[in-house]
């Protein structure tokens, strides 16, 4: 697993977890939730330590950065399980 | 400007640290801050920046970017409090105490304590009219 995950992995997954973000000049971005803002400069790759500063400010699993597929979890096949 | 009708706030923590805001209430606010410790430490190849009288942090490639990172940064944030809320009230929340814990137990790295005074034009305060939100599917910006 590596430490640093990518800028725009990391903003898509604290925007599929509802944070809004809002991408500025200078490697600037606005984090917002739940009326709290608070503006960050991120460089190409967020370090392990950001990313468990953000996992903890935005209550985003720290997983789903280095995995963000798991955002929606499993499929859900108990429909397609139940009898007809 | 006129200072007829200025609102002061000011807070102190028992480390020393002190922040003042000063709302002159015709769209101009002066924020100082004072002696907020931050550590920087080691986070593989990058350096970790974590207040600790206010819960802000930032990254950077070295420790004198990961230091101009968290200024910046915290200068911004100050000004989207102004912003959004009209005052600074909440963001001197400070760090959690496991935070405290596990970046004073760090044994390498720096410290410094930051301060400074700046002045903000806040023309409206309410929340941003416009926020663009990232689609890193598109690769592209949306702006609501």
């Amino acid at each position: 697993m590596p430490d640093a995950v990518n800028r725009l992995v990391v903003l898509q997954v604290l925007k599929r977890c509802a944070v809004g973000v809002s991408i500025g000049p200078d490697s600037k971005v606005t984090l917002a939730k739940d009326g709290e803002y608070e503006t960050y400069v991120f460089p190409d790759h967020v370090g392990k330590r950001m990313l468990h500063t953000l996992s903890r400010k935005y209550g985003v699993a720290i997983h789903f950065f280095w995995h963000p597929e798991m955002i929606d979890g499993p499929l859900d096949l108990s429909a397609r399980a139940a009898p007809n | 400007m006129s200072d007829n009708n200025a609102k002061v706030f000011s807070a102190t923590h028992k480390d020393g640290a002190v922040a003042h805001h000063v709302d002159l209430e015709d769209g101009n606010h002066v924020v100082g801050l004072g002696a907020i410790k931050v550590l920087i430490v080691p986070d593989g190849e990058y350096w970790f920046a974590q207040g600790l009288e206010i819960d802000y942090s930032a990254q950077g490639d070295s420790v004198q970017a990961a230091q101009a990172n968290f200024e910046i940064g915290l200068e911004a944030t100050i000004e989207d409090h102004l912003r959004v809320n009209g005052d600074i009230k909440r963001l001197l929340a400070p760090a959690p105490a496991d935070v405290w814990k596990e970046m004073l137990g760090e044994a390498s790295g720096s410290q410094y304590r930051y301060s400074c005074v700046a002045s903000y034009e806040i023309e409206q305060l309410k929340p941003y009219r416009s926020v663009c939100f990232y689609q890193a599917e598109k690769a592209e910006l949306a702006c609501a």
